[in-house]
């Protein structure tokens, strides 16, 4: 079991609460946790490997931590911005490396009559391990833009009564229950909704837990990520 | 859009009742006020309304008045000014930074369904004074960092900065939706009151124009400006295409910007003795001061949080008693759920889908002899039991069920230990426990035995080896624990009216079976969307024995599917109630304590009964911890509205209200946090028979 030698957070206060995480292990290797991106991005999980020794000394000199970055503002001090420098470095060179993670994507496949739509959530697992995460449908939401990017209206995802499914109808979980998405595996979940008049692109805000990221935390932590627009049919 | 016209003979009371009264969906924009006008709802008095919901109807009044009228006005709120605890030091204390607004938007409601804000921003280029005025050599009447000069310009119509700015508000935006629903009850004369839900969608609009009309005013610099060098901090009024050391998105900074835009300030993430001096400005001069019952709660949140680690710990050991328990009703589980599985396969709802997508994926020589394969792959090719038992056996196993009850426990807890208090004078105030209070209880720490006492006699004993009541029997857990609740649970499966008869249903089953295959199919559908442009999509099937494999393949995975998460949603039906109960237990026990300590005079104490030394250990730690944050900061002359200089002492608690923005320790929304725009909301756009609306957020 191995534990961690430091400790590095990037965060952003409400409405875009960033959380990203970087440890640093005690056998030389470092994890990079994204739980709410500070990218544009739909992916959330885990991106693991091995810094340089140059880098691991950065990272560590101050301690444990944790250190908090608040991405809101530049580096600080002179003595924080050369570890900010260094792990924002690391973090960002870890990304070509997932460990265990999830992208989500909408898609919406045409109409459902009555003026609703067929909406997909589809979730595809990446890296070298399976991606464990639970859906919060009730603090997810379906948001309608209009073809010029303008938000129109969102509405709450509907009762969900299963998760992810994949092609062949294997579950793979995520509703009330954790997922757990092998690299490369993926599955949808489908709905109805009913945009409103002249909405021509979508997106999902994805709320939920991810599990299983580092190996001393044990309970699952909030995810929130929202996919990119897909056209509406 | 049509006019409603004549709706009634005129009378008395009606006769200064519009007789125009716009109904519709209008083209956003269009038949609405410009911004800064009078508001375009209805300006009937209560009596007009009243009598013409006499005559017409409560149902078609409300549909003139909340359900189809697009209402828009114009909202310009108060002029805004703050000591921020929003770092914290290597012990994750926080600590301090030291840190104006208005806020102006455009608030529409569109009926019954939703409610839409829009900032137009107008962006402009102007430089900015980068010189410190303090430094040697510095121009005598040099202006202070960061003074915007001169006069603004437009940008150019082909400056990149147009189509940037235009990208990052509207990206930027997108952060606020998706979280804010305003909840509120239309009075009805007759039958119960209309529940009504209004999700609010925020907008940002970009004009160029110098002399367009916008809601705020925003400078873009050019990426030969760098941001965060001197005299160009990013702000709500300085955007930057350089973003330089700031290595967030530039939406996510935008983001918070477009916050302040709406009015809503930094978090107020202050100490107790800030907040005490917020609480005497704000409570009238007679009023007794909430502080008292402010620290009782604060001493109630440490001992929780400080408590959450041990609990789940205590859990993860008795957790073998407890699988052991609802396996042991297996069997039980695993007949209904095959009973369940039968009815639902040959459902119409079943059978229909599945007829529908295999139809669908074979060729016109096949598709005829899909209902025939359909209904032999769902009787007698169909294993209920199989699939059943399958299902059964994958949630009922002790990993997985410890993983879900161990998950819903730490969501709870974590739950109870984010709830915001409501303190007199400022509404809901959250209390932001720092980690360095859980630290207490973590091995070795100072509270680490009373905390291990506590959780064991709230969730029960972990079985020692060879300590069980019979040999090869798992211990018993007083019946007052958690542990033996959750145990017991199982009990009454066999009876009638049990969770196991209301949760494992035929329709449940069908429900969830339907709601595979469709997200079967979805997913299919998705993944050759992502296909790129020219690649073959799957031949259909032209031979029956791939339409058997097909039909066979899905039938059993959707089934199984299906017992997995209707057994899922069983035990979390009935272990759910149970966790929430012991925390509120648990909860109302550390609050008796903290009120003896606390809240009671001396001579009554005795006849509070004996306390448990344990919880008395744990509530007196936790209040000589505040009570030495409160002293560090005392007299420190921290009024939280004037800022300061200098250094603040660390603080093991702080407390955030009626802001949002500033702390990065919480990363949840409150409902207080857009107590303003509601109010505005309250004030122009609900309707006389509409209950006041309050926030709700997500």
């Amino acid at each position: 079991m191995t534990s961690r030698v430091a400790t590095i957070t990037w965060r952003t206060p409400p409405p875009t609460s960033v959380d990203e995480e970087l440890v640093v292990l005690d056998d030389d290797t470092a994890v990079f946790v994204v739980r709410r991106p500070r990218r544009d991005t739909s992916a959330i999980g885990s991106y693991a490997g091995v810094p340089t020794h140059a880098d691991i000394a950065a990272l560590t000199a101050a301690g444990a931590g944790p250190q908090m970055f608040d991405l809101r503002a530049p580096g600080p001090t002179a003595g924080s911005s050369v570890v900010r420098d260094v792990a924002d470095r690391v973090a960002s060179e870890l990304l070509a490396t997932p460990r265990a993670v999830v992208t989500f994507h909408a898609h919406s496949p045409g109409a459902a009559g009555d003026g609703a739509a067929s909406f997909t959530l589809l979730a595809v697992g990446a890296g070298t391990h399976a991606v464990a995460f639970q859906l919060d449908p009730d603090a997810s939401s379906v948001q309608f833009f209009a073809a010029d990017g303008q938000p129109m209206s969102w509405q709450d995802l509907p009762p969900l009564p299963t998760g992810f499914i994949t092609p062949d109808a294997e579950g793979l979980g995520g509703v009330r229950r954790r997922a757990a998405i092998a690299p490369g595996a993926y599955g949808a979940i489908a709905f109805t909704a009913t945009p409103p008049p002249g909405a021509a692109q979508v997106a999902i805000l994805v709320a939920g837990w991810l599990s299983d990221a580092l190996p001393d935390v044990t309970t699952p932590e909030r995810f929130l990520v929202r996919t990119a627009l897909a056209p509406i049919p | 859009m049509q006019q409603v016209t004549e709706l009634v003979p005129p009378s008395t009371e009606m006769a200064g009742v519009s007789r125009s009264i716009t109904v519709g969906a209008p083209t956003p924009g269009a038949d609405a006020p410009p911004a800064g006008t009078a508001s375009s709802r209805p300006t009937l008095s209560a009596r007009q309304i009243i009598a013409l919901q006499r005559s017409v109807g409560n149902r078609a009044v409300s549909s003139m008045m909340g359900t189809a009228v697009v209402q828009r006005v114009a909202v310009k709120e108060a002029t805004k000014t703050e000591t921020l605890y929003n770092t914290e030091n290597a012990s994750t204390q926080a600590t301090a930074n030291f840190y104006t607004m208005n806020p102006k938007y455009e608030m529409t409601r569109s009926g019954d369904t939703g409610v839409t804000v829009q900032v137009k921003i107008k962006f402009l280029s102007q430089t900015r004074n980068n010189v410190d005025p303090n430094a040697p050599g510095a121009p005598a009447g040099t202006p202070a960092l960061n003074t915007l000069l001169g006069s603004p310009t437009e940008i150019p119509a082909n400056d990149p900065r147009r189509a940037w700015a235009t990208g990052v508000i509207q990206g930027a935006v997108t952060h606020w939706n998706g979280h804010l629903t305003l909840v509120g009850e239309e009075w009805n004369l007759t039958t119960d009151n209309t529940k009504k839900r209004l999700p609010v969608t925020f907008q940002s609009v970009a004009v160029f124009g110098l002399n367009e009309e916008a809601h705020s005013q925003v400078i873009v610099h050019p990426t030969s400006t760098t941001a965060g060098s001197p005299g160009n901090p990013i702000d709500a009024g300085n955007y930057y295409m350089n973003k330089g050391n700031y290595t967030g998105d530039e939406k996510v900074i935008a983001a918070h910007e477009y916050g302040h835009l709406l009015g809503i300030p930094d978090e107020y993430s202050q100490s107790n003795e800030q907040l005490n001096a917020l609480i005497h400005q704000a409570a009238p001069g007679d009023a007794p001061s909430s502080r008292a019952a402010l620290d009782r709660a604060t001493v109630e949140r440490m001992v929780l949080v400080a408590l959450t680690a041990p609990l789940s710990a205590q859990l993860g050991a008795a957790m073998p008693a407890i699988t052991d328990s609802l396996r042991a009703k297996r069997k039980l589980v695993k007949t209904k759920m095959a009973a369940a599985a039968k009815a639902a396969a040959v459902s119409a709802e079943v059978r229909n889908e599945l007829t529908s997508q295999l139809t669908a994926a074979s060729d016109s020589g096949l598709a005829p002899s899909v209902p025939g394969v359909v209904a032999f792959e769902t009787t007698a090719n169909f294993s209920n039991v199989g699939r059943a038992g399958e299902g059964v056996g994958v949630v009922f196993d002790p990993g997985v069920l410890s993983q879900q009850i161990s998950d819903a426990y730490s969501d709870i807890l974590t739950t109870a230990a984010g709830t915001s208090v409501a303190v007199k004078g400022l509404g809901d105030v959250a209390i932001d426990v720092h980690g360095s209070v859980a630290s207490a209880t973590a091995a070795g720490g100072a509270q680490a035995a009373p905390a291990g006492a506590l959780a064991t006699a709230a969730v029960g004993p972990a079985p020692a080896p060879g300590s069980g009541a019979a040999p090869g029997l798992p211990a018993i857990a007083p019946p007052s624990t958690l542990a033996a609740k959750l145990e017991a649970l199982p009990a009454t499966w066999a009876t009638a009216g049990s969770a196991l008869e209301s949760g494992v249903t035929d329709a449940a089953f069908a429900a969830s079976m339907v709601a595979g295959l469709k997200s079967a199919a979805a997913s299919a559908t998705a993944a050759a969307a992502a296909l790129p442009a020219g690649a073959a999509p799957s031949p259909k099937m032209h031979k029956q024995r791939a339409l058997y494999a097909r039909a066979y393949q899905m039938v059993s995975n959707a089934a199984l599917d299906a017992s997995v998460q209707v057994a899922t949603d069983l035990v979390a039906t009935v272990t759910d109630p149970v966790l929430r109960s012991s925390v509120s237990d648990l909860q109302a026990s550390i609050s008796t304590e903290v009120t003896r300590i606390m809240g009671t005079p001396p001579a009554a104490v005795p006849g509070l009964g004996t306390p448990d030394p344990n919880m008395v250990a744990m509530v007196a730690a936790m209040k000589t911890r505040l009570d030495a944050d409160k002293t560090a900061t005392a007299g420190g002359g921290r009024d939280p509205l004037k800022g300061g200089t200098g250094t603040a002492p660390a603080q093991d608690v702080t407390y955030s209200y009626q802001g949002l923005m500033g702390s990065s320790e919480t990363t949840a929304l409150r409902p207080d946090q857009f107590g303003p725009m509601v109010q505005q909301f309250n004030d122009k756009l609900s309707t006389t028979f509409e209950k006041k609306f309050t926030a709700e957020v997500k």
